[in-house]
């Protein structure tokens, strides 16, 4: 017995040690796990505790690395390079520490380019100085998706969320830790990821993209993420994304347009749905631009099945259960009352109950396609590519020429006859479409438009041919309207805020037409060329 | 006594006697050149009296007397002759009565003091008087006591008589002047004159003027002869004369050889010169002869054509130089001489063995080893020399032609301008077509602006012809024939502009070619129906409206195409020039790295700076690129790095530096960008390429398909054949029924369908397979050659095709007959010949395949493509423009006298009587 006292008093220091130890590395996990429910409060709050506490090498090391990944989530990139610095210096080629400083500086000479814009609940982050212009526009959806998202999904962030503007391409797939593969294949123009919403700017697309939904569809990610605690899969997370993102400009939500019925009536034609496990890891590592299309309108309608055969409460629901559970399937099971498989049968049941047509023939989905600096060339017969009847594109051309030379009437012929081989080219019917309004036929312009509307919605042209008319008519309300749908594809294009001064002065909306002459200003600059930041070695408060 | 007084008296008087003095001296040397100048000049002008020794030696004496006379009296006199106290005195006076005395006495008294003698007077009062005759001197201009110098006066008389005299001692005799400078006092005594009789002169000339030697009798004895020639002088003196010379006036003395009477020595021409005869003794001397030396004349040469101001030529291209060049006695070499900034250059013409009198030839000057920058004027000459040995040979130089070389890519980029041309016209044309040409309800309208048009509005069916107003459109379409003639005019131009173009391809020429044709067709038919035109012909406009429009469209479509692959060509190659200019300055940095010479560091500054100039004319092509084909055919990735001026001036900096290493390695990157530009622009051309020809491509595979498939059916048919005549041969009882029993399984070949016989079990089901299924290889045949004759319009392919496949179908048909005919042998020769057609075919198809491709892979001499819409080939002058041969790659240096023929082909089309010629040929093969 004195032996054993002996022996237990004699190895009491490092049970005790153990345990601090044990108590310690329980402390990081802890940090961790909040962080990747994104709860960075919580976990701020971990890893100050963390650096009081940490004794050791190691566990100072393990705490200044939680700080600057806690920092990282917050958005302050200098903050979590210095503490990453810090944990790297003590604990010299930790791979994890490493790698992470290794992305941080990287991210970061964008990151600390980026000027900041603040509105009630969101903090706006742009870098180019074009940018800017979205800050106005962004604001204001985003701040009615914070309401009607909100309301839907029954939850409201507590701190700002931070939505930050990508100036390019590169800088985007840095950030977004994306492949330019992956973004160019699937166009996925923006993730909601690391405690934040990150977009490429429409500046960078010659069509622009449906930016302001985008933000929208990327809130609701970030609302799903809070209220499920990341326990929700990738395809349901983009469905109820997809069921939202209109959410901010229409009370009815529908997912099903001409666009995504095609893909769909062909796919239950072809019997070629995508696969929910297919969907993992990121609809954005799917095979192509198609699939990654139809997988949104089948994840998109999944959940329109749910919300229409369930009610508008079984989307909450269905969330509070996957943070309980963290089981997609036995959320569906107890909100559904059927298996999955069912859940899914039945989907598919009530699409082809809808007896959907495939309303674009032929559709093709193309790749995005980026502005490119230095070698390019300005002409406008880039989108002739993607006119795949050959026939279709060489009238075109000769239209593009006739146009070119003044030769209006010429160039409609020539339109037209290509119309003959791809009767609903968006690229074709704005071409004529603006021809003939150079000509004043203003009438048979809107009639060749008109139907793109519900086919090509994306399609930029199409609104400013549409304003054209309108403003040409006088129906001021229309043209405002139509130009603020083109702002929610492309604000870039100098035309439309052109056009708006003179409908806001007409309307009597000094402040919006002052706006409008803000923002061409902005857009009529030189560009100027963005200076990074110089990190600073400033100390950090502990 | 003050000494001061003294030495002022003395110093005044001393420089007045100097001063005095040097006067006289001047006098006398003027006065003695008088004397001198006149006496000459006297005795020269006395001379021309006699020509006489003694009046010679008289007169030379009398002038040397004058002269001594003039020397002694005159100059010696002057020179020394001394200054007299009393004269100077009386001088003195002269200028102040009493002052010579005074000075006199003074000098005296001052003598006298000085020897110490008694003097009548106190040395003070002889001190007063020296000091006062002193400061009278002092004080007083003297001046007048100096005489005048007469030279100053007297120059003018002095210069004339010295010109006068030099002018008539240059007058006079020869003989008088020469004696008179000589030292003699008495004349030479001249020689006595030897006669010299019977001269013979007999010349040798030099060998290289191949002219024979010549003896040349009774003459005077003067030699005139070409330079080198050796000349043997004979004669005869008339009086007796042992031993003597033969003198050249400026040269040397040969001995003469005498013998029985006669003198003879020999001597060669070198220049023109005198010679005499005389005697050892000098006593006897001949009169003197000349010597005339003829020189041998500069060869003459002149280039004749090419003539002009200044000669534009292809850096590749030859020039045919023609000259005429002459010499007196021979031509050796011709040298073409050319100069550039690089210097001089030269070139053998010719060496020529029989040196010749005259040339006259053509010199094929290739121009591809000419160093020049592009559009500098090279100026060339021919240098003519002759063969002459004596004094070397000596060239004649002809008159300059000046060359200019042309720069290729601006030819080219001419070629680009013209076609833009041309695609701007056509597009005008285009729309005056569509907008002003077609029949529709415009002309309804009395005003042309009127009109209201869109496709969508047109509706031919529905127009009521007998509204139109035919003025209005008559006068429309009248429009659109000028602008077509113009567009067409435009067009020839530009064909004749890319015969000389070294970039343009064939397939482009080609399809310009045939767009000229096609157009000029419709413009024929426009000019033929515009000025008649009525209500009753209007559908007759309309279709050609209706073709011209799809005429014009796929003709813009071409130029267009064509544009954009040559823009994307010329970005290639601008990029291929600019990796280059970086492995050059990549060396450079290497060699800087090892040696570090500022030379070396100098090269580099420029080459970067050629390479700024480079890159900046790339980006400029690449922004020319067609936005569609950047988007279908380029990667742009490719090109995000293509702005590297400020890495030229980072590698600039590293290496100003001394940073070689890292210069080296961003260069590597930068180069590592363009090659990844150059591979996608390599591979986009190819792409575009391929595409656009695709459809050519395409078809001649399908065609050399059917054609395989016709000939593996024929070769199996023909196995088969051999077969059945095996198995007759082993059935000879069967043979002779063989005939019956085909004729008779014929008629019953429906009901045997199934039966062994056409399964081929028997010789004579055998023999009736055959016969069917050769019908059946030769209806294929026939539905190809339709074909091929229907792809005419896109392919041009060689004629040989059609031929062999109609020739292999007349064979085949032969072969039908021979075995319907019980002769199987004759049938297999038949299908073997057929089988050797097919292959020949196939062939030519396959040769034009590889050309397609080539063309395709932008290499080689590429084919024609035609976007046309098939319409007949034969124009309204019976032109056939079906087939242009197209040479093979490695003969395509003769490409302007190949596009010359070309084009003449497709003008000229069939000779006459060439297609009945063709049938019968056909029919005799049939037959």
């Amino acid at each position: 017995v004195r032996s054993l006292i002996i022996i237990t008093l004699f190895f009491l220091p490092f049970i005790s040690a153990l345990t601090e130890e044990s108590d310690f590395s329980a402390l990081l996990k802890s940090g961790k796990d909040y962080l990747s429910s994104w709860q960075v409060q919580e976990a701020s709050k971990v890893a100050d505790n963390a650096l009081e506490l940490a004794k050791s090498a190691n566990d100072k090391a393990g705490a200044y690395f939680l700080k600057s990944q806690v920092e990282f989530y917050k958005g302050n990139y200098r903050k979590a390079r210095q503490f990453g610095k810090k944990a790297d210096e003590i604990l010299p080629n930790q791979k994890g520490i490493v790698g992470f400083l290794d992305y941080i500086s990287r991210v970061s000479k964008t990151g600390n380019t980026f000027k900041e814009a603040k509105t009630e609940h969101f903090i706006l982050r742009y870098s180019h100085p074009q940018d800017s212009i979205l800050v106005g526009y962004a604001g204001d959806v985003l701040e009615r998706a914070y309401f009607e998202i909100g309301l839907d999904l029954e939850t409201y962030p507590h701190e700002p969320v931070i939505v930050e503007v990508y100036p390019d391409l590169e800088s985007f797939t840095i950030a977004s830790t994306l492949s330019k593969k992956d973004i160019e294949t699937t166009g996925i123009v923006g993730v909601c990821k690391f405690n934040r919403i990150m977009i490429i700017s429409p500046r960078l697309l010659p069509q622009g993209y449906m930016w302001l939904d985008t933000l929208a569809h990327e809130y609701t990610h970030y609302l799903v993420f809070l209220k499920s605690g990341n326990t929700v899969p990738v395809w349901l997370h983009e469905g109820i994304a997809k069921f939202e993102e209109k959410r901010w400009r229409e009370k009815k939500r529908s997912v099903i347009n001409p666009f995504y019925e095609t893909l769909l009536a062909r796919a239950l034609k072809e019997n070629s749905l995508i696969p929910i496990e297919k969907m993992h890891p990121s609809l954005a590592k799917l095979g192509s631009a198609y699939e990654a299309q139809l997988a949104f309108a089948q994840v998109g309608t999944i959940v329109d099945f749910l919300v229409k055969k369930w009610g508008p409460s079984s989307l909450g629901n269905l969330l509070n259960t996957m943070r309980e559970k963290n089981d997609y399937k036995i959320a569906i099971r107890e909100i559904t009352k059927t298996t999955f498989p069912d859940f899914y049968n039945s989907w598919v049941k009530d699409l082809r109950s809808r007896n959907l047509k495939e309303r674009i023939p032929g559709v093709k989905v193309k790749e995005l396609r980026f502005k490119q600096d230095g070698a390019k060339s300005e002409d406008e017969s880039k989108d002739l590519v993607d006119l795949d009847n050959i026939r279709a594109r060489d009238y075109t051309r000769l239209g593009d020429m006739l146009k070119a030379r003044g030769r209006l009437r010429a160039a409609t012929y020539e339109y037209e006859k290509a119309l003959h081989f791809d009767p609903v080219s968006p690229i074709i019917l704005n071409r004529l479409a603006s021809t003939q309004i150079a000509y004043g036929k203003y009438d048979k312009a809107k009639e060749k438009l008109t139907p793109l509307l519900e086919l090509y919605p994306e399609y930029i042209d199409t609104y400013i041919n549409l304003g054209r008319i309108y403003l040409e008519k006088g129906n001021l309300n229309k043209a405002e309207e139509t130009y603020r749908k083109a702002i929610s594809i492309n604000p870039f294009n100098p035309e439309i805020h052109t056009a708006l001064i003179p409908i806001y002065e007409r309307l009597g909306l000094p402040d919006s037409e002052e706006s409008e002459k803000k923002v061409l200003s902005i857009l009529l600059e030189e560009d100027v060329k963005i200076k990074p930041r110089i990190d600073t070695n400033e100390e950090i408060s502990e | 006594m003050k000494s001061g007084s003294k030495e002022i008296l003395e110093r005044l008087l001393s420089d007045l006697e100097k001063r005095r003095k040097r006067v006289w001296i001047a006098n006398g040397v003027g006065e003695f050149s008088f004397v001198l100048f006149a006496s000459l000049g006297i005795a020269s002008l006395l001379a021309h009296i006699h020509s006489n020794n003694v009046y010679f030696s008289i007169l030379k004496i009398s002038a040397l007397l004058a002269v001594c006379l003039g020397f002694v009296r005159l100059l010696l006199f002057a020179v020394l002759k001394k200054e007299k106290k009393t004269r100077l005195a009386k001088e003195l006076d002269s200028v102040s009565p009493g002052l010579g005395e005074d000075t006199l006495n003074a000098l005296l008294l001052l003598e006298e003091t000085e020897s110490e003698k008694e003097l009548g007077a106190s040395k003070s009062l002889i001190q007063a008087h020296v000091d006062r005759v002193a400061l009278k001197l002092e004080s007083l201009d003297l001046s007048p006591v100096i005489p005048k110098e007469k030279i100053k006066n007297h120059w003018k008389p002095l210069a004339f008589a010295l010109a006068l005299s030099l002018t008539l001692l240059m007058l006079a005799p020869e003989g008088f002047r020469s004696f008179l400078f000589s030292a003699s006092i008495l004349p030479p005594q001249r020689p006595h004159l030897l006669e010299l009789a019977d001269i013979k002169i007999n010349y040798r000339y030099p060998d290289y003027t191949g002219i024979a030697p010549q003896e040349v009798d009774g003459i005077i004895g003067d030699v005139k002869a070409i330079k080198g020639t050796i000349v043997s002088f004979e004669a005869t003196p008339l009086r007796s004369l042992d031993k003597g010379n033969l003198v050249i006036e400026k040269g040397h003395t040969i001995p003469l050889s005498v013998e029985k009477g006669r003198i003879k020595a020999e001597f060669t021409i070198i220049s023109s010169d005198g010679f005499f005869i005389e005697d050892k003794s000098g006593r006897f001397r001949s009169r003197v002869f000349k010597i005339t030396s003829e020189e041998d004349k500069n060869p003459k040469v002149a280039i004749t054509a090419p003539t002009g101001d200044v000669i534009e030529v292809d850096e590749k291209e030859k020039i045919d130089i023609y000259y005429t060049a002459q010499d007196d006695f021979g031509l050796t070499k011709l040298i073409l001489t050319w100069k550039t900034k690089n210097g001089e250059s030269s070139r053998s013409i010719d060496q020529i063995k029989e040196a010749p009198t005259s040339i006259e030839g053509r010199f094929v000057w290739d121009l591809s080893v000419i160093e020049s920058d592009p559009d500098e004027i090279i100026e060339a000459r021919i240098k003519a020399y002759d063969n002459d040995t004596v004094s070397g040979p000596k060239f004649g130089v002809s008159n300059p032609i000046k060359i200019k070389l042309k720069n290729p890519r601006r030819k080219h980029e001419d070629v680009l301008v013209a076609v833009e041309k041309v695609l701007d016209e056509l597009l005008d044309v285009l729309g005056d077509e569509v907008e002003k040409g077609r029949l529709q309800d415009g002309y309804l309208a009395r005003n042309q602006n009127d009109f209201s048009i869109g496709a969508e509005e047109q509706n031919l069916n529905r127009i009521d012809y007998t509204k139109i107003n035919i003025g209005i459109m008559k006068k429309a379409h009248e429009g659109i024939t000028s602008k077509i003639e113009k567009a067409l005019s435009s067009l020839g131009r530009l064909l004749e502009t890319i015969k000389s173009d070294d970039f343009s391809d064939y397939t482009s020429f080609l399809g310009l070619s045939n767009m000229k044709i096609r157009i000029e067709d419709l413009l024929y038919e426009r000019r033929d129906l515009i000025p008649t035109l009525s209500l009753s012909n209007l559908p007759r406009l309309d279709g050609l409206i209706t073709r011209e429009i799809n005429e014009f469209e796929d003709d813009i479509l071409f130029l267009d195409s064509t544009l954009k692959g040559e823009r994307l060509r010329e970005s290639l190659v601008y990029g291929k020039e600019a990796l280059s200019k970086y492995n050059e300055l990549s060396e450079l940095l290497e060699k800087l790295k090892q040696n570090g010479d500022e030379a070396t560091r100098r090269k580099i500054e420029k080459k970067i700076e050629e390479l700024r100039g480079l890159m900046s004319q790339l980006a400029e092509k690449l922004g020319s690129i067609s936005g569609d084909v950047y988007e279908g055919f380029l990667n742009p990735d490719a090109f995000e790095s293509i702005d590297v001026s400020g890495k030229l001036d980072e590698i600039m900096n590293l290496t100003e530096q001394g940073k070689i290493a890292e210069a080296l390695n961003l260069l590597g990157g930068i180069k590592n960008s363009l090659q990844g530009m150059i591979a996608s622009l390599e591979s986009g051309f190819q792409s575009f390429s391929s595409a656009s020809l695709s459809k050519e491509i395409s078809k001649l595979n399908e065609m050399i398909a059917r054609m395989k498939s016709i000939e593996k059916e024929e070769t199996s048919l023909r196995r088969k054949t051999e077969d059945l005549k095996q198995s007759l041969l082993k059935a000879p009882a069967k043979k002779e029924k063989l005939a019956d029993f085909v004729e008779r399984e014929r008629k019953k070949i429906e009901e045997l369908k199934n039966s062994r016989f056409l399964k081929g079990e028997t010789s004579e089901g055998q023999s009736h397979q055959i016969v069917k299924r050769q019908e059946q290889i030769e209806e294929e045949t026939g539905e190809l050659v339709k074909d091929i004759t229907e792809y005419e319009d896109d392919l041009p392919l060689h004629p040989n095709v059609g031929e062999k496949l109609n020739e292999s179908k007349g064979f085949m048909q032969g072969a039908s007959r021979n075995l319907r005919g019980k002769e199987v042998s004759k049938a297999i020769s038949n299908q073997e010949e057929a089988i050797k057609a097919l292959k020949k075919a196939r062939e030519e198809a396959e040769g034009l395949l590889e050309k397609y491709q080539l063309s395709a892979k932008g290499m080689g001499p590429s084919v024609p493509f035609v976007l046309g819409s098939g319409q007949p080939r034969q124009g309204p002058r019976g032109v056939d423009t079906g087939y242009v041969e197209i040479p093979p790659p490695q003969e395509s240096e003769t490409g302007k006298e190949f596009k010359e023929n070309l084009l003449k082909a497709i003008r000229d089309g069939s000779p006459e009587g060439y297609s009945e010629l063709n049938k019968r040929y056909y029919e005799r093969i049939v037959k």
